[in-house]
């Protein structure tokens, strides 16, 4: 064919494992001048030593290079000359391929042919012929030197060859968090069938174990609790929850044919449902929360340590006295699990938790959402979108009719320095038209309307309506009716019908010299 | 009026969609030639394939083995032509089928892929193209397979077979290379979990505050790293799990350094060994979670973190050269993207790469020039390299691609063009990435180089993400047909898979990818350059389970 310049040998190879492979890292171990390489995985095993075996192969050189000013000249350009043949280059590098570095043995293969000459191009440009040099066998090239150096090499055999293999899993896994975090009040139906709450941070720690009346492990787990319970501390009080949302008779008969001497119950949907986001949050491989699955909560309320799959209650007994509820440095807590190592970052962890406070939130309890955002603001301030949280919990305190709280969170929300546009307008709609005087502000909500209108243009009639409102807030309804004007226009333009009503109603009000209620 | 608040973040999606009837189809083509395979190694399951053809079906007749197209130490390429001939009927053509690996090997099919790239419909009338890979014994055919298939309601007809030119490549010894590495690391590591359990594994274990990469892009280095003239091994985890060095003994075993200092936690995507105090001992530096962080070697393999640079926390590939001549190493870092305004967001999320086939919103590479004394100050800007600096860069190298003299850089991006950058000697450097060839377009991963050709101009070869899905529909009609030609073709140059690119010198590169036979080297990442069988031509090893040899006469 002649126009086709390699041929595949992949399943030749002995390489063409189902691995996702990375990196590569050439390296001629053996110093045969068959060239051996190391491999990076995602999967399992992490890594593999492939050994080149080719039994027929030409002759070969590998040449070292030595800067005066490198030690290793990357940069640094071989040419070997072959006898009657082409020129070979090869240029030391550091970094090749995808996330690797390679042996800085410089190989060529030479085929049948012989070396002529061999020149090396330093860093700074000058080249260097070097005198020495023979084939099979490796050499050192040293920065004006002009003869290289034969480098011997130890003689290395393989005893077996076994690749890697998997482990068997034991699924089970004790998880401490790097970071304590704030856990949410948990809803559930108590073993009466009466709604219950538990609100972490009352001052005692929390052992909270999701089950199901179904599940053998879970069985084996609480009994097992059971049996150790004397060990456990006295203060430390455990949950036990079916997730499931149903199955409190059958709950009832395990918990009793079992004497099962813990507080249970089942859990709200939407508590379980918080319970599953926190637990797929820090394990983001989970796709469901299996039973059993364990919390341990420190006595402010802080969930430190998880558990997926069976927790031995001796385990238990063990973290806690190990001292899992205290603040320890997150590096040390991990040590106990993860083996030596350090860690470069320090404390510097954060976790993105603003979907508890928004599930608290689309369930309408937006005092559990306050609550729970003052607890865990650290965790929630970087979010790009807390001041659309912070207004959204406001407006619910507005709407329930408390102004303070109200405007406590709208203040908040608007002292971050926010850029939202829809924070700066849904603060001064409510700052302009709220129907309690004690809330309305009219040059605030001027203030921030008009800055809303800056960050989006005034082509949007969302934010006209709103700086209008502000304009006859402040009693200015001539400007008002002009912005409504505008804003009229863009909304038949677009055809939003609803828009278009309200902003009618507002030209008949400031025409009346009336502002929005 | 009020805004209602609503709360939600975007998610990633992937560059092609699915769903589309071709697609559907697609997968069943797939599905049905994987039956087909059990024909050929005697195992069960070839029912499904029996049933698909039709009555008249017809397959072309391939030709036997000519004389070798190439030859090299160790082994031979021959090319599989077509012939005239066809069988006809469904009895003829599954006898023929039967007995056609026989036609190139003697010994038995030990493993058969069949991968449809290409898919057109036409009313009933369905038109694929699938590659096929066969191992038997020291025997590897690879081929490009047409077919044509009927629908008939829910059903599906094969009407015709035609392999095209095929090639088979044979090895006089059994295999290239072989497992070895629990000869070679401590017997502990047989059991060690850090090492034998894959990244969804750990990531079940690992919570995501420790930033467990889930892509597992994590890379491993070879280097001389305690001076005793044996080269060892540093193997970069995932956040939560130490990364790795071993010391090569004198046996050639491996031995893990407890002491090293480089047991670090954080994720960790790459890792260079590299003098960079000029004490003549091997410094390093690491790509982290935690910022890109410089060791200083305190001489024998024991290390002491010197400088860290703490907003650089999604470096990914690094590649050092002393670019400005001035004795000491400086280090070009690609940065695949930077915080998002989501916040803190956990490594192995990102952000939306837009548009997909040229993406503006990666990282900012940098170039730390080495001031000494552990001092490296980002130089980007002052040496013209915030050129088109706005990819999601994954690698770069250093070569002298000009031959002037000086080390050039090649930067290879994800969701866009690559970089080039010409060296000036060392003052400045001069974005030529609109040279030709450079562009290219792929899901850039990772570059080797090297003078494929031998005519004293270093060529690369850069691997990029080969997309079956991304060929199918990329190449149907349906697609993008409101959009402009121009995108079409971009988009499909995004799923083609490996670049080779020829240097020409002063007119820059030329894309000889399709000629080369490089181009399918499925989801690629690491690509490495160097003569495997010793018969002085450069082969390819590309990380996926894919090795391609060398060479032939006319390049």
């Amino acid at each position: 064919m002649g126009n086709r310049n390699f041929a595949t040998v992949s399943a030749l190879s002995g390489f063409d494992f189902l691995d996702d492979a990375r990196a590569l890292a050439l390296m001629d171990w053996d110093v045969d001048g068959r060239m051996d390489f190391w491999v990076s995985n995602r999967t399992a095993p992490r890594l593999r030593f492939m050994r080149n075996e080719l039994e027929k192969t030409g002759d070969w050189l590998q040449i070292g290079l030595e800067g005066g000013d490198l030690l290793d000249p990357f940069g640094a350009r071989v040419e070997v000359t072959l006898v009657n043949g082409p020129k070979l280059l090869s240029s030391l590098r550091a970094g090749e391929g995808f996330l690797g570095q390679s042996t800085r043995w410089l190989h060529f293969g030479l085929g049948e042919n012989s070396v002529e000459k061999v020149r090396v191009r330093w860093v700074d440009g000058t080249w260097e012929e070097f005198t020495g040099l023979g084939k099979n066998a490796r050499f050192l090239c040293r920065e004006g030197k002009g003869k290289a150096l034969p480098v011997s090499a130890s003689e290395k055999r393989l005893t077996s060859g076994q690749p890697f293999a998997k482990t068997s899993e034991n699924t089970s896994v004790f998880i401490p968090l790097p970071v304590a975090l704030p856990l949410p009040v948990l809803h559930y139906q108590n073993s009466d069938g009466a709604a219950a709450q538990i609100t972490p941070g009352q001052g005692k720690p929390i052992l909270i174990n999701l089950w199901d009346p179904t599940c053998a492990d879970c069985e084996t787990e609480l009994r097992d609790w059971k049996k150790e319970s004397a060990q456990f501390p006295a203060d430390l009080q455990v949950l036990a929850f079916i997730a499931s949302g149903g199955g409190r008779e059958e709950g009832a008969q395990f918990i009793s044919s079992h004497e099962l001497p813990f507080t249970w119950g089942v859990l709200t949907p939407d508590s379980a449902k918080l319970l599953a986001e926190i637990v797929q949050k820090n394990m983001s491989t989970l796709e469901a929360v299996p039973a059993p699955t364990s919390f341990l909560v420190n006595a402010q309320g802080d969930l430190v340590a998880l558990s997926i799959g069976i927790l031995p209650g001796k385990e238990v007994v063990d973290q806690l006295a190990k001292g899992i509820l205290t603040n320890v440095p997150n590096a040390q807590r991990m040590q106990t699990v993860f083996g030596r190592g350090q860690w470069v970052a320090g404390d510097e962890r954060w976790i993105d938790l603003i979907h508890i406070p928004i599930a608290s939130m689309k369930l309408g309890r937006h005092k559990e959402a306050a609550t729970y955002v003052r607890r865990a603001y650290s965790h929630l301030s970087h979010h790009k979108e807390i001041d659309r949280l912070l207004v959204w919990i406001g407006e619910s305190y507005l709407k329930e009719g408390n102004a303070t709280e109200g405007l406590k969170f709208f203040l908040n929300a608007l002292s971050n320095g926010t850029r939202d546009p829809l924070v700066m307008n849904n603060v001064a709609w409510e700052l302009a038209t709220h129907a309690d005087p004690k809330v309305r502000n009219g040059k605030l909500a001027l203030k921030w309307a008009l800055a809303a209108i800056q960050e989006v243009g005034d082509k949007d009639a969302t934010y006209l309506d709103t700086l209008a409102a502000s304009y006859a807030e402040n009693g200015q309804f001539k400007e008002a009716l002009q912005v409504v004007q505008r804003g009229l226009s863009i909304s038949q333009q677009e055809g939003q019908k609803h828009l278009n009503l309200g902003l009618l109603k507002a030209q008949k009000l400031y025409k009346a010299n009336k502002p929005m209620r | 009026m009020k805004i209602p608040v609503l709360l939600c973040l975007a998610s990633w999606s992937v560059a092609f969609g699915q769903g589309e009837q071709e697609e559907l189809w697609a997968s069943r083509v797939g599905e049905l030639w994987k039956s087909s395979t059990h024909i050929w190694d005697g195992t069960e399951g070839s029912d499904e394939f029996h049933q698909t053809l039709a009555d008249d079906v017809e397959m072309q007749t391939s030709g036997t083995s000519e004389d070798p197209i190439l030859k090299g130490a160790g082994f031979a390429v021959q090319s599989l032509p077509i012939a005239e001939k066809k069988h006809l009927g469904k009895k003829d053509v599954i006898e023929y089928f039967s007995a056609w690996p026989q036609l190139w090997a003697n010994s038995k099919v030990e493993r058969a892929k069949f991968k449809v790239v290409g898919v057109k419909l036409n009313d009933t009338v369905l038109e694929t193209e699938s590659l096929v890979s066969v191992l038997a014994g020291n025997h590897e055919y690879n081929g490009r397979w047409k077919s044509r298939w009927e629908i008939v309601g829910n059903d599906i007809h094969l009407k015709e077979i035609t392999p095209g030119v095929g090639q088979v490549t044979s090895l006089k010894s059994g295999r290239i290379f072989r497992d070895a590495t629990s000869t070679l690391l401590p017997q502990d590591c047989q059991n060690d979990p850090g090492l034998l359990r894959g990244n969804f594994e750990w990531r079940e274990r690992i919570p995501a505050m420790f930033e467990p990469d889930q892509f597992g892009e994590n890379g491993i280095s070879v280097a001389d790293v305690n001076g005793d003239g044996l080269e060892d091994v540093y193997l970069c985890q995932i956040g939560g799990l130490r990364n790795r060095l071993w010391f090569q003994g004198e046996s050639g075993t491996f031995e893990e350094a407890n002491s090293s200092g480089l047991d670090v936690l954080d994720n960790t995507t790459s890792a260079l060994f590299l003098d960079l105090d000029g004490d003549r001992d091997r410094d390093a530096v690491l790509a982290t979670a935690a910022g890109v962080v410089f060791f200083e070697n305190k001489g024998s393999g024991s290390f002491r973190q010197r400088e860290r640079l703490a907003t650089m926390r999604y470096g990914f590939g690094m590649a050092a050269c002393d670019f400005d001549r001035d004795g000491d190493l400086d280090l070009y870092i690609c940065q695949y993207h930077h915080q998002s305004s989501e916040g803190k967001e956990t490594r192995g999320t990102f952000p939306q790469p837009i548009p997909v086939h040229d993406a503006k919103n990666g990282g900012p590479n940098v170039l730390l020039r080495n001031e000494g004394a552990w001092v490296f100050r980002d130089a980007t800007a002052e040496l013209n390299l915030e050129e088109g600096n706005v990819r999601f860069s994954f690698a770069s190298l250093w070569e002298d691609f000009d031959n002037d003299g000086d080390q050039d850089l090649f930067v290879v991006n994800d969701f866009g063009p690559n970089n080039y950058y010409r060296n000036e000697g060392g003052e400045k450097f001069t974005d030529c990435s609109d040279s030709p060839g450079v562009r290219d377009g792929g899901f850039g991963m990772g570059l080797t180089a090297a003078d494929f050709d031998r005519d004293g101009l270093i060529d690369l070869h850069i691997s990029n993400m080969y997309s079956g899905a991304g060929n199918r529909i990329a190449r149907q009609d349906w697609f993008r047909s409101g959009k402009s030609e121009e995108l079409r073709t971009s988009l499909l140059q995004l799923a083609r898979g490996n670049t080779f690119l020829s240097n020409l010198g002063e007119k820059g590169f030329e894309d000889r990818s399709n000629e080369s036979g490089i181009a399918m080297g499925r989801w690629s990442w690491a690509s490495l350059a160097v003569d495997f069988n010793n018969d002085s031509f450069e082969d390819l090893l590309v990380a996926n389970g894919f090795v391609t040899g060398k060479e032939s006469d006319d390049l």
